[in-house]
């Protein structure tokens, strides 16, 4: 059988970070958001995993969720987040801060607003290695200095005295990296770390992740709502819709064999992949809320092949590699080789089986 | 919405043609500052620019922030005060215009601006936001204007019921359509797009220049979009106009210079655009640093200090490709250095000890030069910048290596080089028969 139900979750030991089964939801007197709503994944070493969506889709909160940066009134109400085969679900406060900096560390796509603008840049850095390395004086200083020409920035020696202010903002955003990496973590997490820059600087901030990336041996999440990016950076992509990951493949697949029909809407809306002066194809309608638990597919009511199970049955993640890569999308309309209502009664049979594993 | 349309037919009787010139804009130059005795020198927003645009047509105007292309844009209608060369709309000098001829010019070019969110009045209605462009210019009686905002709330896509909604209860793609419809208002002539669709989800996006591209067709609209996204340029343009410091560098057909860029920079910049489909293999130019400050421009080309296929001096031709690259980056860094204005302390440590002030520029060389050999017949070239360098003087080292190791790019600006049969024209010294061009000057593009 070419395309087979996806096995339940293995173990994979080399993973770095383990995802399983993440909900993130938001409490507020008006109502209830289920801003990540049961997301799975994993990041190896030495690997770039791309995440992409459209604003409202989840991306940032499940970075929170990884960093434990999620406040009142959210909370991870279910699910596991193992780093390095420990659990980081259930935390309290000072366990996070010895992996968050430390051993997992994120950058953020505005780099003037993660930079304090009254200290200058080497004592941002050197706060980074005091916490973390117990560096002081000289030699801090002297570490700081190395990252910033690690990171690409000439003249480190004077530029370790400036303010943010004074740096251009690719150069705020290297200093922002060089910072990150300040306690050599294993595991980079990257908001939109190019959405404010231009093409150039952008195509250079890259180029250093990667290089990075190759150099340190470390695991980068890449957030971006830019298909583009994602494209040139990533091994593996993980598309969210609403909460939920609707597709995960290897990049090489999805771009060539896109499955889920949101992730083909969202490839032929782009410019760079229509003929120069072609209308753009557009999706009707927006990102959803979601408000409660799934019991349908979330992108039906957008979705140009919705039928009417869409609305009554949750997909569940399909095996639908034909290369036997680990290619998976939820969508009803999958596994293609069997009649389409057993399809719908195997997703029905699985997303009660997991709605009965997540009440025991 | 026929009504609409035959009001524009009407009012465009008399008008220009499409095809023909409708704005014509010749050495123009926007400068901030550097009036007064005592003042610095100006920032040279934009520094001497002529193109034209014709009726019906959209131009894209492309560049790194902070290139000046918004600053040319406000130029245009009179949001900004030209220091010198003059905007001819429809044959009259806007920039001579003043008082009530200037807002009645006004009527006719609109503006579309990058983000919604804050560019709609928060305590205003949808229907009071665009119909305020009617009652600043009196238009017909008060009636007639709420009449033309349900009318236009149709051709943008909205519904008559939003007319009593406020922003916040709209999605960035439909406040976008406010911020359209309002520049619809007054039925203009001309539209500056300034990054319209940059704050929007790529699904949303596409809606929103569809739209634009719908409004053109149907009101023979003519467009200047000012976008750094290049796709979104490459889809909807005509023409496109290359920006870089204040200068146009390149300006031509959209197709011929997104399919053969003719100026470094249009090159670089292209090929830094990541490609949505990961098979691809992209050369990519990676441009050096950031472009220099505006209020210091080099004095040759404004592109010469990231250059990567800049003209080098006879001798030193045949250079090792990385020991150039490591003796540019030199030179900027010294440049950089002349520019940064010292505190008293640093330039007390600096009398005192009469050294340079920040004590090791040989660890600058040695970071610059460590991955390559430098060569006998360069050393002490770089040898006599660094002690200038350990004087304090800055400046007589940029000089010195500016003398040595700079060229034709570094002392004069281009001449405008015609590219094509269609009249794309270009800025560059490699256009000139005595060098190579651009594109044949660096390896990197012999795969692609």
């Amino acid at each position: 059988m070419s395309q087979s139900f996806a096995a339940e979750a293995e173990t994979d030991e080399d993973a770095l970070l383990q995802v399983e089964n993440l909900q993130t939801v938001f409490f507020t007197d008006k109502e209830t958001i289920r801003a990540v709503d049961g997301v799975s994944f994993d990041i190896k070493r030495g690997e770039t995993v791309g995440i992409v969506g459209e604003s409202g889709s989840g991306k940032s909160v499940t970075a929170r969720s990884i960093m434990g940066l999620i406040d009142s009134p959210g909370r991870i109400v279910e699910g596991s987040i193992k780093y390095k085969g420990d659990e980081l679900v259930g935390n309290s406060e000072k366990q996070w801060r010895q992996y968050r900096g430390g051993e997992i560390a994120m950058i953020f796509q505005d780099p003037l607003s993660s930079l304090n603008p009254v200290y200058t840049v080497g004592n941002q850095i050197k706060e980074a290695l005091r916490l973390h390395q117990g560096l002081r004086g000289a030699e801090a200083t002297q570490e700081a200095i190395e990252l910033l020409e690690a990171v690409g920035i000439p003249d480190a020696p004077r530029r370790v005295k400036e303010f943010p202010h004074e740096f251009s903002g690719g150069m705020r955003q290297r200093a922002v990296i060089a910072t990150a990496l300040a306690c050599e973590p294993d595991l980079l997490i990257a908001d939109e770390p190019t959405t404010a820059l231009d093409v150039t600087i952008q195509a250079q901030i890259l180029d250093l992740l990667m290089e990075l990336k190759d150099e340190r041996d470390i695991g980068i999440m890449f957030i971006t709502h830019d298909m583009g990016v994602i494209a040139e950076v990533a091994d593996r992509v993980n598309v969210m819709y609403a909460g939920e990951i609707v597709e995960q493949a290897p990049v090489e697949n999805l771009y060539q064999n896109p499955m889920h029909p949101y992730t083909q809407g969202l490839l032929r809306s782009i410019p760079g992949r229509t003929e120069r002066g072609e209308k753009l194809a557009t999706m009707e309608g927006e990102v959803p809320t979601a408000n409660a638990p799934a019991t349908d597919c979330r992108f039906a009511p957008r979705c140009p092949e919705a039928f009417e199970g869409c609305s009554e049955v949750h997909p569940v993640p399909v095996q639908v590699s034909k290369d036997g890569s680990d290619h998976t999308a939820s969508c009803l309309l999958y596994p293609e080789d069997v009649p389409r209502d057993e399809a719908v009664e195997m997703h029905r049979s699985r997303s009660t089986a997991t709605e009965e594993v997540v009440e025991e | 919405m026929s009504q609409a349309s035959s009001m524009y037919q009407d009012q465009e009787e008399s008008e220009t043609q499409v095809g023909e010139t409708l704005v014509e804009v010749d050495n123009l130059k926007t400068y901030y500052g550097g009036q007064g005795i005592f003042a610095g020198p100006p920032v040279k927003a934009v520094d001497g620019v002529s193109f034209d645009i014709k009726k019906g047509e959209t131009l894209g105007l492309v560049g790194e922030s902070g290139c000046g292309k918004t600053t040319l844009g406000r130029t245009l209608i009179q949001l900004e005060n030209a220091r010198g060369g003059s905007v001819n709309f429809k044959g009259t000098d806007i920039t001579e215009l003043s008082g009530k001829e200037l807002k009645d010019w006004r009527k006719n070019v609109q503006m579309v601006f990058q983000d919604p969110e804050s560019s709609l009045n928060e305590r205003m209605t949808v229907g009071e936001i665009i119909k305020e462009p009617l009652d600043v210019h009196d238009w017909k009686e008060p009636r007639d204007r709420r009449a033309r905002v349900r009318e236009i709330l149709d051709i943008v896509g909205l519904h008559p019921e939003h007319y009593y909604r406020y922003p916040h209860q709209f999605s960035g793609g439909q406040k976008q359509r406010v911020g359209v419809a309002r520049a619809l208002a007054l039925e203009p002539e001309f539209i500056i797009l300034d990054e319209p669709v940059s704050a929007l989800d790529a699904s949303v996006q596409a809606k929103i220049l569809n739209l634009l591209d719908d409004l053109q067709d149907r009101f023979g609209l003519t467009y200047l979009l000012i976008a750094h996204d290049l796709s979104v340029v490459e889809q909807i343009t005509d023409r496109v106009a290359v920006m870089y410091l204040g200068h146009i560098l390149e300006i031509g057909k959209t197709d011929e210079l997104f399919d053969d860029p003719a100026n470094p920079y249009t090159l670089s910049l292209l090929s830094a655009i990541p490609e949505p489909d990961p098979t691809i293999e992209k050369r990519r130019i990676t441009l050096r640093g950031t472009p220099p400050n505006p209020r210091d421009p080099p004095e040759g080309c404004p592109f010469t200090t990231r250059c990567p296929m800049k003209v080098r001096p006879e001798q030193y031709r045949d250079m090792d490709d990385d020991l150039w690259e490591a003796i540019e980056v030199f030179r900027e860094v010294v440049r950089e250095r002349t520019r940064v204005e010292r505190s008293l302390t640093s330039r007390v440590k600096g009398a005192i000890r009469g050294t340079d002030p920040y004590g090791d520029v040989d660890e600058i060389v040695e970071d610059t030069f460590g991955h390559v050999e430098i060569p006998p017949e360069v050393q002490p070239h770089i040898g006599e910048a660094v002690e200038h360098v350990k004087n304090g003087d800055e400046e007589s080292a940029a000089e010195y290596l500016k003398d040595e190791f700079g060229s034709i790019c570094d002392r004069e600006r281009s001449e405008k080089y015609r590219v094509s049969d269609t009249g794309r024209t270009s800025r560059c010294h490699r256009h000139a028969a005595e060098y190579e061009e651009p594109r044949e000057s660096v390896e990197i593009y012999e795969t692609t």
